[in-house]
């Protein structure tokens, strides 16, 4: 049924006046040049007939639309969204929560009058979308954890298309933003109506926390916090760093006035390498609501700090000087190094004065300071002219308390250095005969070394791919007897008829580690590489990795933990894959793995590891309650723990449900970009009832039950017919009248 | 090693005799015992041990002494002077070195067998070829370091001038810089503190650095010639003004441009700090 109908057109332009005014001048004289031909009415008539049809051909032109109004006496739907997430159970010094001034607004005559025109259709909005019938109202609770806005109205919009969205919210969401509400579809006008923005909230806050890129253990770490308050302005509060419920640092402040920014500094030195769940905590403050934002969990992961290593050298050579470049290039390692440059057999012609060499301090290195490395390496050194037992009982201690050892080849060392005599015989991974090897404990011939299984597959083969995975040849190796049981082999110098002589080979002792290197010359794999044309990859992945394997590094165990996800919510399911390799970094059916979850209180249970894929496993837990949760592993055979392996997952609610205490007009004016839509905020309900239907009668085109249609005159058939009409009556007048 | 018996009489090294082990054997837990220098420890031979005799055929020379061998000009000016040299060294210091010198071009394939590379001369020579300057480019990137000794002693002509040129297409974006006397250089193993050679014609050496590293020494001062003698054993070249203290000197800096070359910036370490300060 048409109920109107109204034209509208192009807006009136010079050259549209100009157009007139040629139009009458052409009427005064087209009547002019008739009159002495016709009488006075038919020269008016013809005039005007021929004046209507130019004016209203250039009216075609112009492009009037006609808008067609037209009654729909079905009434649309419109979607009424409640935000029923928790932060809209705030009160924020008024008598009633954000949720009961929506409620009692929905209640208000006033809003039933905008409502009257449109079907209501209502939603309960959280971490979900439900519908709820009008009765249902007054049973809502603000417990939602989360508000996923955004989804709220994709799902409102859907199956029926609404009029409009009507959303009540605080704006206090934590999925969805601008992006997905532009998924929705962008032609249903959204009115967000916000809540809150009449309120006094008072509120301390952790915005952020920004922990350091990096922490070593035993070194202080600065943790950057950015606090910000509301309505606690001034007031001293500690700003606390704890681990569970134990205070590390407390830092007192006085809180920023509102809308600034206060950042402070807390210092904390994590004592050992390892996983700190911490938390930067401020106290909950007199009649503070908002709490879960006084609080950030910040899990820190301290690696070593440099890593103390003490190089003995026992002369001069390109082995030391190639080692030295690669370590001290090296920044997270502390090189000690001690050189023999002269033994009393040099013969000196200058006084001691004269000479830059120093004492070699043995017994404070090896009886004091020994502890304080991480890792000892002998290169071509003989102890015996400087160490007595005693010094290298020292060294046994050391690496059996978890000490890494070295043992670099050359002529002075392994039985060139008398060692199989020696206490240090036992930790090596190679046997030492007693017997002197026929040719010599060293030989001095080119060999071409080749991986074992375990070589190939061993990080500190890695650089070596490049040549398929064959290390460069060398000039010499020390000879040896095999292997002790339990060493890993990973090079070896093939010697014919199915021999072969040990020449890279890693053992443990104690808790400590060891690598036995029979060739003095692996600098080669340094130059000797560099001039065919391959740089000095092999060697220095060879040695940082051989430094990283030595301290036990967690980045070198062969067992690792990759959570699928390192933040949760919840009541999702925490997963994670554990991958354990043998040793010799093989898969190892001898391998057994435990997997533990301890939650954030400490308690603990085991996980059963599900075999996804040789040395790679899949567990499966529910993350109950918020706080850290520790993924732990250890992989052992017949019962001795070779590799240990941790990693933490953090489970908590989204922070932006309540990271702003007020109404967050600011996310829902994103929400509004790129779509029909307008925010008002929820007051007097006189007030809102009235910017409300104001709003959806602007946003609905004319009202609720009307559609509007637009259509070019110069389409309608009428007007085509009214222009041959008028040239018709013409044309036939002027013949009546015997013109032309 | 060094230790065998009689190898290196005339350099003053003999085998231990048995009735001198135990005092040695007494000496050496009394310095270890007070924790004493190095210096004053006993040989590295064998004590109180028995069994495995180190051998001869053990004995691993890993430094050689190389020479460049170029095109054009006098690459060997002092033929005698690296033996003698590398004699010295071996007698003052405790680097297993390849008696004979090995002299090398810069195209021969076994170019990166030798991290340390001499090279002199009086005269101007051939340029390089544009393979040999890239290839003496990767060698020193990759670690080398390359002496170079101008005999002539002639600043601005003849071996300096070209060794100059050729060094600024190999290295390009650096340059020969005078070294500083806190260099290592000065340090690794005697304190020197007079730069000289057969002559003196500039009290400091020159050097190029990269990253930290001074990979390029250049001596004007014809160092080599300090050390070359004839087939009667006798000097060939005088060591003006300064005589044999001059020479004395130059086998100093000798010592320690190859002991820089060895340990590189290893008497920069902190625990030697206090003990060249005290003595510098």
């Amino acid at each position: 049924m048409a109920l109107g109908e109204t034209f509208s057109g192009s807006a009136v332009q010079v050259w549209a006046a100009a157009a007139t005014a040629l139009l009458i001048a052409f009427a005064g004289w087209h009547f002019a040049a008739l009159r002495s031909r016709v009488a006075l009415p038919r020269a008016l008539l013809l005039t005007f007939l021929r004046g209507a049809s130019i004016a209203l051909v250039l009216v075609l032109i112009a492009g009037p639309r006609l808008i067609q109004r037209t009654f729909n006496p079905i009434r649309r739907p419109l979607a009424i969204a409640i935000d029923t997430s928790r932060s809209m159970g705030l009160r924020g010094g008024l008598q009633v929560s954000r949720l009961d001034r929506v409620r009692t607004f929905l209640e208000t005559d006033d809003f039933r009058r905008v409502a009257a025109a449109f079907l209501p259709e209502y939603f309960s909005v959280a971490g979900s979308v439900a519908p709820v019938a009008r009765e249902g109202i007054v049973a809502l609770q603000p417990s939602g954890q989360r508000t996923d806005l955004a989804g709220a109205l994709r799902a409102a919009v859907s199956p029926r298309e609404p009029a409009a969205v009507v959303l009540f919210t605080d704006g206090g969401h934590g999925a969805g933003g601008r992006a997905e509400a532009l998924a929705a579809p962008p032609d249903v006008p959204l009115v967000i109506v916000g809540v809150g923005g009449d309120e006094r909230t008072l509120d301390a806050e952790i915005a952020a926390v920004d922990p350091p890129a990096i922490a070593f253990a035993g070194q202080a770490l600065q943790i950057r916090v950015l606090v910000r308050a509301s309505g606690l302005a001034g007031r001293s509060v500690p700003l606390l760093l704890k681990r569970g419920e134990q205070v590390l640092v407390s830092q007192t402040i006085a809180l920023p006035p509102d809308g600034k920014d206060l950042r402070a500094v807390l210092e904390w030195t994590p004592p050992a390498p390892g996983s700190y769940p911490l938390i930067v905590q401020l106290p909950v403050q007199d009649g503070e609501q908002i709490v879960d934002n006084n609080r950030a969990e910040l899990p820190i992961e301290a690696v070593r700090d440099k890593i103390r290593v003490l190089l003995v050298t026992g002369y001069p050579s390109w082995s030391y000087r190639f080692l030295r470049s690669a370590l001290k290039g090296d920044p997270s390692l502390d090189v000690v190094s001690f050189i023999i440059l002269r033994t009393a057999t040099d013969a000196i012609d200058v006084p001691q004065q004269e000479l830059s060499l120093i004492p070699f301090p043995t017994q404070k290195i090896f009886l004091e300071e020994l502890p304080n490395f991480d890792l000892l390496v002998f290169d071509n050194f003989a102890s015996q002219p400087y160490l007595p037992s005693a010094y290298l009982e020292k060294i046994e201690e050391f690496v059996r308390r978890g000490g890494g050892f070295w043992m670099l080849g050359g002529p002075l060392s392994y039985l060139g250095g008398r060692y199989q005599q020696s206490p240090l015989a036992p930790l090596l991974p190679v046997t030492l005969p007693d017997a002197s090897p026929v040719g010599g404990a060293f030989h001095d011939l080119p060999v071409r070394p080749r991986l074992t299984p375990a070589g190939r597959n061993h990080p500190f083969f890695q650089g070596s791919a490049d040549r398929g995975g064959e290390p460069p040849p060398l000039r010499g190796y020390n000879v040896t007897g095999p292997a002790r049981p339990g060493a890993v082999v990973l090079a070896e110098v093939p010697l014919g008829g199915g021999q072969s002589q040990p020449l890279v080979v890693l053992g443990r002792y104690g808790s400590g580690r060891v690598l036995s290197v029979l060739t003095d010359s692996l600098w080669d794999w340094a130059f000797a590489e560099a001039g065919r044309g391959r740089g000095n990859r092999a060697y220095l992945t060879f040695v940082r990795q051989a430094v990283r394997w030595s301290i036990g590094d967690p980045q070198l165990q062969p067992l690792s933990i990759e959570p699928e996800r390192p933040k949760l919510a919840p009541g999702d399911p925490i997963r994670a894959r554990v991958r354990v390799l043998g040793d010799d970094y093989l898969p190892s059916a001898r391998t057994e793995l435990t997997v533990t979850l301890r939650g954030p209180g400490g308690e603990s249970r085991a996980l059963v590891p599900m075999p996804e894929a040789p040395g790679v496993y899949g567990v499966e837990a529910l993350a109950a309650g918020e706080g850290s949760w520790e993924i732990s592993s250890e992989a052992s055979v017949r019962g001795a723990v070779y590799a240990r392996a941790a990693a933490t997952v953090s489970v908590s609610w989204p922070p932006e449900e309540f990271q702003s205490p007020g109404l967050n007009r600011a996310a829902l004016k994103e929400m509004l970009v790129g779509r029909r839509g307008a925010l008002l905020e929820l007051g007097a309900s006189e007030d809102t009832a009235a910017a409300l239907g104001k709003a959806l009668d602007a946003l609905t085109s004319s009202g609720p039950n009307v559609r509007a249609e637009a259509r070019p005159l110069a389409e309608m058939l009428p007007v085509f017919l009214a222009l041959l009409a008028l040239l018709a009556a013409e044309w036939v007048i002027r013949r009546r009248s015997g013109l032309d | 090693m060094k230790t065998s018996a009689g190898a290196d009489g005339a350099r003053g090294r003999r085998q231990s005799a048995p009735e001198d082990r135990g005092r040695r054997a007494f000496l050496t837990a009394l310095a270890v015992a007070a924790g004493a220098s190095f210096l004053a420890l006993p040989q590295r031979c064998a004590f109180g041990f028995s069994g495995l005799r180190i051998e001869p055929k053990d004995v691993v020379k890993r430094f050689t002494f190389a020479q460049v061998r170029y095109a054009g000009g006098d690459w060997d000016p002092h033929p005698s002077g690296p033996a003698e040299f590398i004699r010295e060294l071996e007698r003052m210091t405790s680097v297993e070195a390849e008696p004979a010198r090995r002299d090398i071009a810069i195209n021969d394939p076994e170019l990166f067998s030798f991290p340390f590379l001499f090279v002199s001369g009086h005269r101007e020579f051939t340029p390089l070829t544009q393979l040999e300057v890239e290839r003496l480019r990767t060698w020193i990137e990759a670690g080398g370091t390359l002496v170079a000794d101008d005999a002539a002693g002639t600043p601005g002509y003849g071996f300096d001038a070209a060794f100059r040129r050729e060094l600024a297409k190999v290295v390009p974006s650096a340059r020969l810089e005078r070294l500083p006397a806190e260099h290592t250089v000065f340090k690794s193993f005697f304190l020197v503190r007079t730069v000289a050679g057969a002559r003196v014609v500039s009290p400091f050496l020159e050097g190029l650095t990269i990253q930290g590293r001074t990979a390029v020494i250049f001596s004007p001062n014809d160092l080599l010639g300090a050390f070359a003698r004839d087939p009667l054993g006798r000097w060939v070249d005088p060591c003006a003004p300064g005589g044999d203290r001059q020479r004395r000197l130059a086998f100093h800096l000798g010592v320690n441009i190859v002991m820089y070359a060895l340990c590189g910036d290893y008497k920069q370490d902190r625990i030697h700090t206090p003990f060249l300060r005290q003595r510098i």
